[in-house]
This record gives C-alpha cells, sequence and structure tokens, in this order.
C-alpha cells in the first residue's frame, strides 16, 4: 500500500512543498518509511501576477543539491569581508570572482548544476542545474528571498537528516509522466490547520532523533499539533464554504512590497499574505486519462452502478462527522440537505441555485451542472481506484476540493479531523497536476469528496464559479 | 509522538570547534561578536538589559551573570576603547554566540523589515537614510561605534554606512533557527582565514 507523507514549509516568499510514498515497510514499523520523495518550490513574489510565478519541482537528490548549494551560499556571504562589500558600489560586482571561488572552495556546484551567484549588493541569482526547465534556467532572489528559501530548505533538511535513501534517483523520469506519477503524491494547500504528518524516518534511527531535530522548524507551516483548530463537535456548524487565503505562520512583512511600511521602529505593517498558486503548472490534457473510466458526464441522476445501500449512503451526507465517526454509516431518512445555508449561499450567489435549494440535489446528492458533474464522476473514478481505506479508520473522510479550470487542484481542505490526519493516505493528488478534465467553461468548480472506511467513495458537486 | 517546543536550554554542542583558536583569531572572533552586538543594539535598542535577560533564559547566566561581567566580555573586543581588556576563551565566545541569534530571532520582525526596505530604497537608487527605520539605525550604529571604537573618529561615514547595512544582512541570517550555527561557523572560518 502506498500512501504519502508530506512537508509544506512556508515561509513568506516561498513554499516548499515535500512529498513522498510510504514504504509498504511502513506496516511493519510504527514510523512512518519513506521513498520517492519529490518536493515542489514556488517563489511567491507578491509583484508577480500568479502566471509568473516560478515553480520548479524534483527528487530528493535534488532537493538535497538545493539545500547544499543554497546553505554554502549563505555561508559564503557571512564570511564576505565587509571590505568587499563596500566596493561593490557597481552592481553585479560583489566581490564576484572571490565568491565564485568560494563557492568552488566549498563545494557548492553540486553535481545537479545547482548553484548561486550574488548579483549585486542586495541581490542573487540561483542557477537551477538539473531542475531548470525550459522556461526557467536562473532564478532571481533578493536577500529576503534567498534567506526564506535557506529557512524552507534548512527546516526540510533538519527534519529529513534521518530519512533513509530509498528513493530512486530519477525516479520522475523514470516514471511514465502521467496519471500514475500524479497519483503516487499527495501535497496540499489547507486554508485551516492539519496535524503532524510524521515525517521521515528510518527503520534505525531511534524516535528521539526524529523529534528532537524537529525544535529547530520553526516555519514549518500549521502542520503542528498547537495550531489545530479545536474540532468540531457534531452538530456545530461547520468551517465557512469560502476558502480562507493561506496563513504563514511566520508573520513576517513580504518581500517586494511595493508600498512602503510605515517606517516606524517596532510597529510592523500587516503582512500581505502572498498568493501561494501554483497555477503555472502546465496543464496537458492530453495526460488526462483516468484509469479508472469515469462514468459519463450528463448524468447525474443515474445510480443504476449503486447497489440500493449505496445509494442511500449517497444521500448527502453531514458534511462532517466531527471526530466521532463510527456511527456515521447508518443515515437518517433524506433529510433537507445539511449544507443549506452557506452552500446554498454561495449557490445563490454564483447563480447555479435553482429556485428549490432540494431540487437543486438530484437523488445521488449532486447539484445540477453537467459539465462540472463531468469532474465530479472523475474525481469518484479517481478515488475509487486509489482509496485504500487504512487499518483502523473507523469513520468517512471527507474533504473539499477546489478544482482550477484546468481540471488541476487548486486547493484541498480537509473537513474535520480525521480527515486532516488521514489526508496522507488518501493518495490525494499533487496541487496543480493534472487531475481530471478541464471543465468546458473556464468554471472552478468544487466537489466534496467522502471516502468511507469500507472502500466507497462518494462526491459532490458543491458549486461551479 | 510529542510536540516538541523549542529548547531554551543552549547547545554548545552545536557550535562544534575546529582547533583551539590562536589568540588573533579570537581577537577576531571578539571584534566580529562586539559588532554584531552593536548592531542588534542600534537596530532594536537593546541594551544590556535585555542582553542579561537572553542570558538567563538561555542558562547562561553563570558566564554572563551581571552588567560588569556583559561590559568585560564586550570590552575583550579589540577594536574597542580602554585598557585592561579581558581575554575572551571559546565558551564565552559560544555563549555570546547563542545570545546573539538568540535576540536576532526576537527581533527578526524587525531586521526583517529593515532589510526589506534597504531592498527597496537599493531598489530605486535612494540613500538608506531617507526612511526612518534605516535611517535611525545607521546614526545610532555611527555613534556607538565612535564613541567605543579605538579608531572611531577615523573610520570614514561611508565606511561605517556599509559596515552597519552588511551587518544588518547579516542579523537577518543570524535570526534564523540555524542562525547560532551559521554564525559560529563564520567566525570560525574567518577567523581561519
Amino acid at each position: 500500500m502506498a500512501s504519502s507523507v508530506l512537508r509544506r514549509y512556508t515561509p513568506p516568499t516561498c513554499t516548499l512543498e515535500v512529498a513522498a510514498i510510504g514504504s509498504a515497510l511502513s506496516r511493519w514499523t510504527e514510523r512512518a518509511v519513506l521513498k520517492n520523495l519529490r518536493f515542489e518550490l514556488s517563489f511567491d513574489d507578491p509583484t508577480l501576477i500568479s502566471d509568473q510565478q516560478t515553480t520548479i519541482r524534483g527528487d530528493r537528490n535534488q532537493l538535497e543539491a538545493l539545500w547544499e548549494a543554497v546553505s554554502g551560499y549563505v555561508q559564503t556571504i557571512l564570511l564576505q569581508p565587509v571590505a568587499a562589500l563596500s566596493q561593490s558600489e557597481a552592481p553585479h560586482q560583489l566581490g564576484g570572482s572571490r565568491l565564485a571561488e568560494e563557492n568552488d572552495w566549498a563545494g557548492h556546484r553540486h553535481e545537479a548544476g545547482i548553484n548561486l551567484q550574488p548579483k549585486g549588493k542586495l541581490k542573487h541569482e540561483l542557477h537551477l542545474g538539473t531542475l531548470a526547465s525550459e522556461a526557467t534556467a536562473v532564478i532571481p532572489l533578493t536577500t529576503l528571498q534567498l534567506f526564506d528559501l535557506a529557512n524552507a530548505l534548512d527546516a526540510y533538511h533538519a527534519e529529513a537528516l534521518t530519512l533513509p535513501n530509498l528513493g530512486r534517483p530519477r525516479w520522475l523520469k523514470a516514471v511514465p509522466a502521467g496519471w500514475m506519477q500524479v497519483a503516487a503524491a499527495a501535497v496540499l494547500v489547507v486554508g485551516v490547520s492539519v496535524p503532524v504528518v510524521k515525517f521521515v524516518t528510518d527503520l534505525s534511527a531511534p524516535q528521539t532523533t526524529t523529534t528532537a531535530s524537529t525544535k529547530d522548524v520553526e516555519i514549518s507551516t500549521a502542520q503542528r499539533a498547537g495550531d489545530l483548530p479545536a474540532p468540531l463537535a457534531p452538530g456545530t456548524s461547520p468551517p465557512p464554504l469560502s476558502l480562507t487565503p493561506l496563513q504563514p505562520t511566520v508573520l513576517l512583512p513580504p518581500v517586494g512590497t511595493t508600498i512602503f511600511p510605515a517606517p516606524v521602529p517596532g510597529v510592523a505593517p500587516a503582512p500581505v499574505i502572498p498568493s501561494t498558486s501554483v497555477e503555472t503548472v502546465p496543464v496537458q490534457p492530453t495526460t488526462l486519462e483516468i484509469p479508472g473510466e469515469p462514468t459519463l458526464p450528463a448524468i447525474p441522476n443515474r445510480p443504476s452502478e449503486n447497489s440500493p445501500s449505496e445509494a442511500l449512503t449517497r444521500e448527502a451526507p453531514p458534511r462532517l462527522e466531527g471526530t466521532d465517526g463510527s456511527s456515521g454509516s447508518a443515515q437518517p431518512a433524506p433529510q433537507p440537505f445539511p449544507e443549506s445555508s452557506d452552500v446554498t449561499d454561495e449557490l445563490a450567489a454564483t447563480g447555479l441555485a435553482t429556485p428549490a435549494p432540494g431540487a437543486a440535489l438530484s437523488a445521488n446528492g449532486r447539484s445540477a451542472s453537467p459539465a462540472s458533474n463531468n469532474q465530479a464522476d472523475e474525481v469518484r473514478a479517481y478515488f475509487q481506484q486509489k482509496w485504500q481505506p487504512p487499518e483502523g479508520l473507523t469513520e468517512r473522510l471527507e474533504y473539499r476540493l477546489l478544482l482550477n479550470p484546468d481540471g488541476s487542484l487548486q486547493r484541498i481542505l480537509p473537513l474535520g479531523d480525521a480527515s486532516a490526519n488521514f489526508l496522507d493516505r488518501t493518495n490525494m493528488p499533487l496541487l496543480g497536476e493534472p487531475f481530471v478534465s478541464p471543465t468546458t467553461d473556464d468554471r472552478k468548480p468544487q466537489i466534496r469528496v467522502v471516502l468511507e472506511p469500507d472502500g466507497k467513495v462518494q462526491t459532490f458537486l458543491e458549486y461551479a464559479n | 509522538m510529542s510536540t516538541v517546543k523549542p529548547s531554551a536550554k543552549p547547545d554548545l554542542e552545536m557550535l562544534p570547534l575546529a582547533g583551539q583558536p590562536d589568540p588573533s583569531q579570537l581577537d577576531n572572533i571578539k571584534a566580529q561578536l562586539d559588532l554584531v552586538l552593536l548592531a542588534l543594539e542600534a537596530l532594536a535598542n537593546i541594551g544590556s538589559e535585555a542582553i542579561l535577560q537572553a542570558a538567563t533564559e538561555l542558562n547562561l547566566a553563570a558566564v554572563v551573570a551581571d552588567r560588569v561581567a556583559l561590559w568585560r566580555l564586550r570590552q575583550s573586543s579589540p577594536l574597542r576603547k580602554g585598557q585592561g581588556r579581558k581575554r575572551l576563551d571559546v565558551e564565552e565566545a559560544r555563549s555570546l554566540v547563542l545570545i546573539i541569534c538568540h535576540l536576532a530571532k526576537q527581533q527578526q520582525e524587525l531586521v526583517r523589515r529593515a532589510v526589506a526596505l534597504l531592498e527597496q530604497l537599493t531598489e530605486q537608487n535612494r540613500e538608506p537614510h531617507q526612511v526612518a527605520l534605516l535611517g535611525d539605525y545607521l546614526d545610532s550604529f555611527s555613534n556607538a561605534y565612535q564613541e567605543r571604537m579605538e579608531d572611531g573618529d577615523n573610520t570614514p561615514q561611508t565606511q561605517l554606512t556599509q559596515l552597519a547595512l552588511r551587518l544588518l544582512i547579516d542579523l537577518l541570517f543570524y535570526s534564523s533557527p540555524s542562525g547560532a550555527r551559521r554564525l559560529w561557523l563564520a567566525l570560525m572560518d574567518r577567523a581561519a582565514h
């Protein structure tokens, strides 16, 4: 069984997401054993529109090489004599040759070809080496961006020190591109906190190694238990439908804000949260082959493939079971769709709501939007293939998925504690990777996925705007 | 699985020592540490009280017990005016590294904002003095340097400005979780070269 384990680091100006496949060995140990680690690093420059944001991806070797290059480079900066700085009135000349020498001396030119060069007093160039794409070979960095990048990589490195080197080199290239690759790893963006996903780890490494190494990881996101929102008790109102923007855990002013913060010492400006969109992923519709042979679109009201009992459970279930999931299998008689207020408001706001809310929900719990039902069906087909309930799971997991018009995932919102806890076992696809068919009308469908402990999968189109 | 809170206890072992620095190397280290502290003081108005408080939080009160001890530590910089210079030993240097980085971390937001301003002004070809945060910092640093350092009065203002801005950028990196290691390695490498 392959499950994904992940980490996400979000200093103010970049986002580093790390995903890996849990090894089958995991079943023999209490801790996860990882392999096939891959990462995605996006630079969140608030001065650029999302299409121009840079995102790079690679495997574990490349991530290590990147860490090595950045860490070594930062150290050479700190070593630069002040004199070199004062001589650098002309940009691009900051002790260029000397720094290059030190780079060589420190061995920062990794075989992956990743290295950094100074560009004037306060700017730097990250040469991507094997991480380069056709579009991007060099990434300019400000000092703050370099600082954030170094911190994200340090945080990863601190946690990954005990990671066994199980990753096949060049994994990305070894595996045929396409669906299976997408399915292999999961990375999420969540508007709410998710609990610690146990990272790392080596069969032989003592537990204390892992925990001790986390002490420096202060920029690691919201994946600490302490940041968890209080679990919702059954019956309490669910979180608002609107997706909240990401909150970096380190509240610092972003780099490159065009407006000067008020220059008052000690008074911090309100941080502008940069969008962490990863919409730069080129989408190739040709790769959107879905092994699960999705059901045809525009046939929303056909429960024929389901047994009667399945049809019953496909009545839209409550969105949140809270932490009490074991009782969730038996549904009461059909009732008004529980997502009353906020969803209907949204539907009304987007013009999708039919006059009678109940009518918008067919027997299988979906609203009537044929184009987007296509996506809901494809999502269901995907999880029917991929969903392997972990042992010991007693409650259903629910996720709200916001799709991009190109069919890739824009955001994942786990509903409830268990859903957040088990997200790494769901084989959720990566954000921005090809997932389902593009919408025909540029809409962004929001789909709720329900994964039952008995292996059943349900999807509900909530709205598409 | 437990939630591990960052330990307040200093980990001197994290700051390795390749070899015993010779006196001139130690001089270099002392001078550098004193300068970084000077920059922190100038930027964040950190006084000896805050430094002593940090020492207490880090369980380093044995090394930096009071103002006199602190003054003697800082006075060990060869750049300082005055006589009766104290020898700074390696453990004291390590302790100062931890204290500096602890304070830098506390002031990270301020440091970060100052660097952001510096980047913006540089981008616009404007002088750093033109915004209050940087202007105040540069003035404060220059004054302190001129007051306390032997060559203070003979150092050109432009050089002091360069030094202050450079220390500001250094402080940013020292404010990170790996800041203490970075500062220590920089001191060691610098001493070795």
